[in-house]
């Protein structure tokens, strides 16, 4: 008998175990907690007078390189309010944030502070939920929305007038590096025209990259765009949305120049190569150019020398923008941190807001954009930053060569569907350098595609 | 004779409850991470989805999609050629190492472990190692030619139709699982038939051809159907090498589901998966029939 009831009790338990551990509804209202530890500890801690926990998960830390400014940032948090609240960070891939947080957000776990999510994300999961704090309030009162781009403000406020997350305050423009001791023009590569550059060039190489995103590539595809008539409007047309037509001049003008720059800059043996092989071939003296965001200064720093070879020095790389005075940065988007509304208590809400102010406080602002090199164009700088400034000459560039004449236009990889700018364009561009097919042919095929991954 | 089913007794029905009760926690599995998974692919297949909305009916126009897609036809052309390869080469590879690896030569069970080894190592690794092995500039095997060629250069993945069989090569020569089903098979048959055969006159190929590969029959349908199986599901080794190019030339109905993933296209990414399932369940059906995989092969 008891052996009956020992295993009824047993097979009882599996059963309700089974059911237990897969039986989470998923959250489709409001604030609605559905047993996340994080709020629940922080409600906890509330109560107890300890600090309030905000458990983070993010990846600006570890080895991405958003983590040089972000994990110092955390710690000068903590400190600050040590004993009321705490920022613990959990490392997420880059790759798969979104698909985490879309799973966070269908279990009702969502963390109350959500950093990056790219905008198709906000727009299929943050937003038709209406998962997000409304921040709009409260950003006018903290003086933040006085640094918040308006462009970003735009695009972030909703029908109802409700603001998603924290506006977009810097540009991190992307331009291209040269590396001194191979390629020294006489003035700037910004001031001069495509044709201009390439002569410069006289062979050296640029590093180029074809597989995944051809990120080093692309970018410099869209430089060219915007170098054709009618490339600047239409790139900029299509800033923070999506475009499935690339059958015009400009693009299949700028394809064709691609092509013929490609071969003059040693393109062939980039091909196969992905941005780790780019990175590599400029830091190892090999090529002379390399087109990238600001992010990398990172890498030519003294910290840096473990990635360097072949004789190659960090202090030998500037920074400059596009022939054309092309500089490339999505305006029209959304920012890097939102607040959600799944908050426990207002404690919660109260800490997430607190760490926001931190972060977007002047110092910290200005701590940011020496680190990641980027701009924020509504700050005034202290002269503590521009005295800084002078032992950041990578930065101090990217600054000073940004002016109100350079043109800003988006990535055409940012207003391309994403299965098409990840993979698409990278596997028709190794055609079209091949010779494969054509530039029209190029920008037909991208057409189709885009079309199939709308419908 | 038909067999006439003895009804239940009265012990065995009281034992009835329990075997249901055991029962449940499988049943509950198998409906919530099988039943429920394949259902909700099937029907989200005929709505248009974001995986995270609601879903709305759109009918048969995924479906329609998937066949009217620019690289439906040539991913399920590489189907057909790499189910093909897969049970011709990739199969007879296998079967052949397990007939040697069954003779027991010097060194077999060294050379057994050694062709185990790319089976512990992971595809996204192996297509890694590819990559650099295919490389052009300095990849091993266009080295090794270059000694004979000098002037040979080939981008393997790159280059059409080399990414073809440069992705094939990732997977073809590894047929480990193929070989120990088919071992394991061999090793079962009883030493006495072939003892029987060789009184009865049969020389070594004759046995291998009568007794040894009839009895094996089993072995070898059910190399065959998880071989071609994971062709339709392949994945990391075309993701991880071409990304399905140059232009489409490697494409293949998975690379295209997680492309469709990736625009938040879920309605349709089902709908290539309920057309992945239907491939599988009719290799399935077709090598059941063909192998008589029920019945024994003593029989």
């Amino acid at each position: 008998m008891k052996k009956r009831l020992l295993a009824s009790l047993l097979a009882a338990a599996a059963a309700a175990s089974c059911m237990v551990s897969c039986g989470n509804k998923s959250n489709t209202g409001n604030n609605q907690n559905t047993g996340s530890s994080a709020p629940s500890s922080a409600a906890g801690n509330e109560a107890a007078g300890k600090a309030v926990v905000l458990t983070l998960p993010t990846y600006y830390c570890g080895e991405n390189v958003g983590a040089i400014y972000f994990e110092p940032a955390v710690k000068r948090f903590n400190e600050q309010y040590a004993g009321r609240y705490e920022v613990r960070l959990e490392e997420v891939v880059e790759a798969s944030y979104n698909d985490k947080m879309s799973t966070l957000a269908q279990s009702g776990k969502l963390p109350v502070l959500i950093s990056g999510g790219s905008n198709e994300w906000m727009k299929t999961v943050l937003i038709p939920r209406k998962l997000y704090w409304d921040t709009g309030a409260w950003l006018q009162e903290s003086g933040i929305m006085d640094l918040c781009l308006d462009a970003s403000v735009e695009y972030s406020t909703q029908e109802d007038g409700s603001i998603v997350g924290i506006p977009m305050v810097s540009v991190s423009t992307m331009g291209l590096y040269c590396n001194t001791t191979k390629y020294s023009p006489d003035k700037n590569v910004a001031d001069m025209t495509v044709d201009e550059f390439v002569a410069s060039l006289d062979g050296e190489k640029i590093a180029w990259q074809t597989v995944d995103n051809a990120w080093t590539s692309m970018l410099f595809m869209t430089a060219l765009i915007a170098n054709e008539e009618g490339g600047t409007g239409w790139l900029q047309e299509y800033d923070g949305g999506k475009c499935y037509d690339y059958d015009n001049a400009w693009m299949q003008a700028a394809a064709a120049k691609f092509v013929e720059i490609w071969n003059k800059t040693g393109g062939s043996a980039y091909i196969g190569k992905a941005y780790a092989d780019a990175a590599n071939d400029f830091m190892s003296n090999n090529s002379a150019v390399i087109c990238n965001g600001t992010w990398m200064n990172a890498e030519f720093g003294a910290d840096s020398t473990a990635n360097w070879s072949n004789g190659f020095n960090g202090a030998d790389v500037t920074a400059d923008y596009y022939p054309g005075n092309i500089a490339l940065c999505n305006t029209r988007g959304y920012g890097r941190w939102f607040i959600t509304n799944n908050f426990s208590s207002d404690a919660e809400l109260e800490a997430a807001k607190a760490f926001m102010e931190f972060i977007y406080s002047p110092e910290e602002l200005e701590q940011f954009a020496l680190t990641e090199g980027c701009q924020i164009p509504k700050l005034t700088y202290s002269e503590n930053y521009r005295a800084k400034l002078d032992e950041q000459p990578l930065v101090k560039a990217q600054s000073e060569k940004l002016t109100d004449k350079t043109t800003i236009v988006p990535t055409i990889a940012s207003i391309m569907p994403d299965s098409v700018a990840n993979s698409v364009f990278g596997n028709e561009l190794t055609r079209l350098v091949n010779g494969v097919i054509s530039p029209e042919q190029f920008c037909s095929t991208l057409t189709v595609k885009a079309q199939e991954a709308k419908d | 004779m038909a067999r006439v089913r003895q009804p239940y007794g009265k012990v065995e029905k009281r034992y009835f409850k329990w075997i249901y009760l055991f029962l449940l926690p499988s049943v509950i599995v198998f409906i919530m991470f099988y039943v429920k998974p394949i259902w909700t692919m099937v029907w989200t297949s005929f709505t248009k989805w974001d995986g995270f909305n609601d879903p709305s009916f759109i009918g048969m126009k995924n479906y329609v999609r998937v066949f009217t897609n620019s690289a439906s036809a040539i991913s399920l052309k590489n189907l057909l050629y790499w189910s093909i390869i897969a049970m011709t080469l990739h199969a007879g590879f296998g079967v052949l190492v397990a007939f040697v690896l069954y003779h027991h030569p010097k060194g077999w069970k060294f050379c057994r472990a050694v062709f185990m080894i790319p089976n512990v190592i992971s595809a996204a690794a192996w297509a890694l190692i590819y990559r650099f092995l295919f490389d052009d500039h300095v990849g091993l095997l266009n080295s090794a030619i270059r000694r004979i060629f000098p002037d040979f250069h080939l981008q393997w993945f790159y280059t059409s139709p080399a990414a073809f069989w440069a992705v094939t090569l990732t997977w073809l020569f590894y047929a480990v699982i193929v070989t120990l089903v088919v071992l394991q098979d061999l090793m079962a048959i009883p030493v006495s038939m072939d003892e029987a055969a060789h009184l009865d006159g049969a020389t070594g190929w004759q046995l291998t051809r009568y007794i040894h590969l009839p009895l094996c029959r089993g072995a070898i349908g059910t190399s065959l159907l998880c071989s071609i199986t994971s062709r339709i599901s392949m994945y990391e080794c075309i993701a991880l090498t071409t990304g399905g190019g140059p232009g489409d030339d490697t494409m293949s109905l998975s690379v295209l589901l997680v492309r469709a993933i990736t625009d938040y296209n879920y309605g349709f990414a089902n709908a290539i998966g309920v057309i992945m399932f239907i491939f599988g369940l009719i290799i399935m059906a077709v090598i059941n029939k063909v192998f008589k995989m029920g019945e024994s092969a003593l029989s």
